[in-house]
């Protein structure tokens, strides 16, 4: 068993409960933990409870990424169209990044989709073109 | 720089006009083993293809000429697609992007990839430059189906008298190969590929060779041999060999099926060696358990016949409307100490439409190739072969069993009669005139002709020791003083009752121009 395991169960057992039920699954998780001889792997549990969040909070999260702060206003209008397109999740959280490998154009990422407008793409492209 | 490459820049770079793709995208949560599990990668496909962006971040420049790592889909899971990596697994970095292709593994097939060396997904490894591609065909496909074939009726000689004569191998068979280590299983395979230079160019079938978790020095030799010998001219080897990774060990015999099959629907004939499969399924044993699928006997996942049973079902004989091509496959299993009752021997056995079973003993007695008679057996090729050939090793088969049993028999007994001994002297000599050094097959009419002499009682009179020298005396007889009748038995395949007429007057000549070879 790996902690990574544990903490994936004990997240989805949390979920949406209050207090007192939580404290409830916790005194479980730990008679189960403990009864399957694993009760050294507790202290590895709350990091990876941490990267489950993580990746959780990272899954609501829409990116925009453009490459430099006077373009994304306007590269703006791309990501309200895709997201009036319900190409992005509903109720998504914008998250706006500078990435000046970029060049110019822009990206949207989610989790797993990638709507990518960048000058860096259109080149690296050309040059394969021109190179093959 | 060249001008008008300089030109042909300006012009792209003028016209470059940024456009949007969307594309569906994943991260890698861990990666380790040849295995990446991928999160996102919504509607992933099973052996999809899939790309790893390492040129996140970085400089145009930095990102230019990279080739990115790739990989292909085989767990879809609940939330993690868990996919192998083909190429650049130490570039993999945890958090990257990956993305989706929307494609099956494809590998890139061409007539000009006859002659060339290529690694599991079709590209050259010979130094020899890049091969112009035809198109691109899917690595993994549902085989043909019963009304899209015909029945085997064509022989695939092998150059092998045993084998051509007792386990006669058909165009479209799957005929397995199996044995222990160092027993020539490999030899006979590159034999049956040297033959075929013997055939007629326009009916000569397309070989390819798939080396499998083997030793590059061993390819190595294998392609200079074939070289040497001008087979590379009909022959394409694929190589997947013991440094590679065994996801390309996995899909080496694949590659070889699908370019056989690109053969095959133009109307011609191949041949594909799978060397061997038991490493084969070494290497899906490897990935299946990194890709944490249960194990069943012997570690072996449970789709482990469906593997092998996919692939050699893909060999078939097209129908004339189909354009009448042929996929013939010579899987190679080695055996433990001769244990063909172990999972993959078995499995392959079930599959295939006979084998030639390799035995170490008569290997250690010089019987070379040391076919067991008694447990090799070909369920299809019997219909395929050649009427001078059917006429005249029909008994050879059923003589040779009767002397192994007899030979075991002699070892205990001191009195025999006349009868016995002169069956054990006719068995010895037969299984010498069966007897064939490495690298030399021999062509249909002579195979018929030495196999006719020894069935015909001409051998009686020759010392056992002196079978080879025989051997050698009666083709040179026949090439000097009657060349006609090789080539009547070339031309028609059969033996008419002028031919062995003529045939039996030639032995008779050759029997009192060399009565040194014979006992008075």
């Amino acid at each position: 068993m790996k902690a990574s395991w544990y903490a994936e169960a004990l997240y989805e057992a949390l979920e949406g409960k209050n207090q007192k039920e939580a404290e409830k699954v916790l005194a479980r998780f730990y008679e189960v933990i403990k009864a399957h001889g694993h009760a050294g792997l507790l202290p590895l549990i709350p990091a990876e409870l941490k990267k489950i969040e993580a990746r959780k909070k990272s899954h609501r999260e829409a990116t925009l990424v453009t490459a430099d702060t006077k373009s994304r206003t306007k590269w703006s209008h791309a990501y309200d169209h895709y997201e009036k397109e319900g190409l992005l999740p509903q109720e998504a959280i914008r998250r706006d990044v500078i990435d000046e490998t970029l060049i110019g154009g822009y990206q949207i990422r989610t989790k797993d989709l990638l709507i990518d407008g960048s000058y860096k793409k259109s080149l690296v492209e050309l040059y394969s073109k021109i190179t093959n | 720089m060249n001008t008008i490459l300089i030109e042909k820049i300006r012009k792209e770079i003028e016209a470059l006009e940024p456009t949007t793709k969307v594309e569906r995208i994943g991260t890698v949560v861990k990666a380790g083993d040849g295995i990446a599990e991928i999160e996102g990668l919504k509607d992933a496909m099973m052996a999809e293809m899939v790309v790893f962006e390492t040129t996140e971040g970085k400089a145009l420049k930095d990102a230019l000429d990279t080739m990115p790592p790739v990989g292909f889909v085989l767990n879809l899971e609940e939330d993690f697609v868990k996919t192998v990596i083909l190429s650049g697994a130490e570039r993999i970095r945890e958090g990257m992007v990956v993305r989706g292709t929307g494609k099956t593994l494809s590998i890139p097939v061409s007539a000009a990839m006859v002659g060339r060396v290529v690694n599991a997904l079709g590209e050259p490894i010979d130094g020899k430059g890049a091969i112009k591609e035809e198109g691109r065909l899917p690595i993994e496909r549902i085989a043909f189906g019963v009304i899209d074939r015909s029945g085997v009726d064509t022989p695939l000689h092998t150059g092998i008298k045993a084998i051509d004569a007792m386990v006669p191998i058909g165009r479209g068979q799957r005929e397995l190969i199996i044995g222990d280590r160092g027993t020539g299983k490999t030899a006979i395979a590159l034999d049956t590929i040297l033959n075929q230079i013997s055939e007629p160019k326009e009916t000569r079938p397309i070989c390819i060779y798939v080396a499998i978790g083997q030793k590059e020095s061993k390819v190595a030799r294998i392609v200079g041999d074939l070289e040497e010998r001008g087979a590379m001219a009909y022959t394409i080897v694929v190589v997947a060999g013991a440094s590679d990774p065994a996801a390309m060990q996995y899909l080496a015999p694949f590659t070889g099926a699908t370019i056989g099959e690109f053969f095959m629907l133009k109307g011609q004939d191949a041949l594909v060696v799978y060397d061997d499969l038991s490493k084969h399924a070494v290497a899906y044993r490897q990935m299946s358990l990194l890709l944490r699928r249960p194990p069943g006997r012997e570690a072996y996942p449970g789709d482990i016949f469906y593997l092998h049973s996919r692939l050699l079902e893909r060999s078939a004989k097209l129908s004339a409307k189909l354009g009448g091509g042929s996929l013939t496959a010579l899987p190679i299993i080695e055996t433990q100490q001769g244990d063909v009752s172990a999972y993959i021997p078995t499995n392959v056995i079930s599959i295939t439409d006979g084998q030639i079973y390799l035995d170490t003993d008569l290997f250690n007695k010089d019987m070379r190739p040391a076919i067991n008679v008694g447990l090799s057996v070909s369920r299809v090729g019997s219909s395929a072969q050649t009427k001078a050939m059917k006429k005249v090793a029909g008994k050879i088969r059923l003589e040779l069993a009767q002397f192994r049993e007899l030979e075991a028999f002699m070892q205990f007994a001191s009195d025999l009669d006349k009868e016995t001994k002169d069956r054990i002297e006719k068995g010895r000599r037969l299984s010498e005139l069966l007897k064939q050094p490495n690298g030399h097959p021999s062509s249909f009419e002579k195979e018929v002709l030495a196999i006719y002499a020894g069935v015909s009682g001409l051998i009686d009179g020759v010392k056992v020791e002196d079978m080879r020298l025989f051997e050698t005396k009666l083709m040179e007889y026949f090439d000097h003083h009657v060349p006609e009748v090789l080539v009547t038995m070339k031309g028609e395949r059969a033996i008419s009752d002028d031919t062995e007429a003529k045939v039996k007057e030639a032995l008779t000549n050759f029997k009192i121009a060399h009565h040194e070879l014979f006992i008075a």
